[in-house]
């Protein structure tokens, strides 16, 4: 019998790891979700699924064309399953001496990618079908940093706040 | 000190479709700009709504812009002010010091270097190796000797939010809201270089913001 006790460092901090299996369990029962995801021409649409008290769920849904820019989660982790469509997932690479760039990524329904507090990435539905993705962050989103690529520098664009822009 | 931009209102079309309008003869609207400004005050102002109308009076001489006073818009409050000034670092380029809440702090030069060219290029996310070329100007200092710095020097400076933030994969910028003041001339005179990152919204997809 396995008398294992948790490590006191890891008790209620959640890796992205966790974050990813609670994305996939809510992402298999969207019978449970509190409203089906809507689709908005003008504006991407996504809705807070349910708050635990270490981390948020939230359904994000693309229409062909949409996406994010580049950015942070404001030192949140978390992770993101596609539930329906493509995705395209961009993050930076930075090859030693040479500029930042974007490397792509196609996510099908069923991926996952997991992402620590210091990641960037921009997400944007490249494809010709509406998309549906299910997201965690943990702890709570509350700022995000939008960033972009010029003359080979990442430069930061702006910053979100949870409250006044979401 | 953020700044967003605002998309100016739409303007009437200049030339009227059929029979002149009767408002085609009246002066076009001037162009305006909404400028939402967020100025971190470091002392009490008895009348800040005064002390905004004359700051604003300041730009325009300066620009040479002629502009109707700025009138404060509903829910336009003082954020945060307190705890925003009492953070502050100053940076004394000159004599190369470092003071928080008055108390010095005490850098080496290289840590000092560090900090100071993150603090003039607020907003701006660094490699390692473009930190190395800034800073040490060398080849001969391997990346993790910028890991080392940027750990000492968080540990020295220990704000309640970090003041470098790492970006994986890339490296380190200032964080956004840092409070970091460069001091350079004799007077004293500071400008808050990190309180930048101008906010500038306008002609953005709305798309691309929100949760994600």
């Amino acid at each position: 019998m396995s008398t294992a006790s948790p490590n006191p460092s890891t008790v209620g901090r959640r890796t992205p790891a966790d974050h990813l299996a609670t994305a996939r369990r809510y992402a298999a029962n969207p019978d449970d979700w509190p409203l089906a995801p809507r689709f908005d021409p003008l504006r991407r649409w996504y809705h807070r699924l349910a708050a635990e008290p270490d981390a948020e769920v939230w359904l994000l849904s693309w229409l062909p064309g949409q996406g994010t820019d580049l950015h942070d989660h404001g030192g949140s982790a978390g992770a993101f399953v596609v539930v329906s469509g493509t995705l395209t997932e961009y993050t930076v690479k930075t090859p030693p001496g040479s500029a930042p760039r974007l490397a792509s990524d196609s996510l099908h329904p069923g991926d996952g990618r997991a992402f620590g507090a210091h990641d960037i990435h921009q997400i944007t539905n490249a494809a010709t079908q509406p998309a549906v993705s299910l997201h965690v962050y943990g702890p709570a989103l509350r700022e995000m940093t939008r960033y972009h690529i010029a003359g080979g520098q990442l430069l930061v664009t702006a910053v979100d706040r949870a409250g006044a822009d979401w | 000190m953020t700044i967003s931009v605002a998309d100016p209102p739409p303007r009437s079309p200049a030339v009227p479709s059929r029979a002149p309008h009767r408002d085609a003869y009246k002066p076009a609207a001037p162009p305006a700009i909404a400028v939402t400004l967020q100025v971190t005050l470091c002392q009490d102002v008895p009348d800040p709504a005064a002390a905004l109308r004359e700051l604003v009076e300041h730009i325009a001489t300066m620009t040479g812009l002629a502009v109707a006073a700025p009138t404060p818009r509903d829910g336009a409050r003082p954020i945060d002010a307190g705890r925003a000034c009492a953070d502050t670092i100053r940076l004394d380029a000159r004599s190369r010091t470092v003071a928080r809440l008055g108390a010095q702090i005490a850098l080496c030069r290289r840590e000092f270097d560090l900090l100071l060219f993150l603090a003039e290029h607020p907003g701006q996310v660094f490699t390692r190796g473009q930190l190395l070329n800034a800073v040490w100007g060398d080849t001969f200092t391997g990346p993790r000797t910028v890991d080392v710095h940027i750990r000492r020097l968080r540990h020295k400076l220990g704000t309640r939010r970090p003041l470098i933030t790492t970006v994986r994969g890339i490296g380190y910028r200032l964080a956004t809201a840092a409070p970091v003041a460069v001091v350079r001339s004799h007077t004293g005179l500071s400008h808050p270089t990190s309180l930048t990152p101008v906010n500038i919204r306008a002609g953005q997809p709305p798309a691309q913001r929100g949760a994600a």
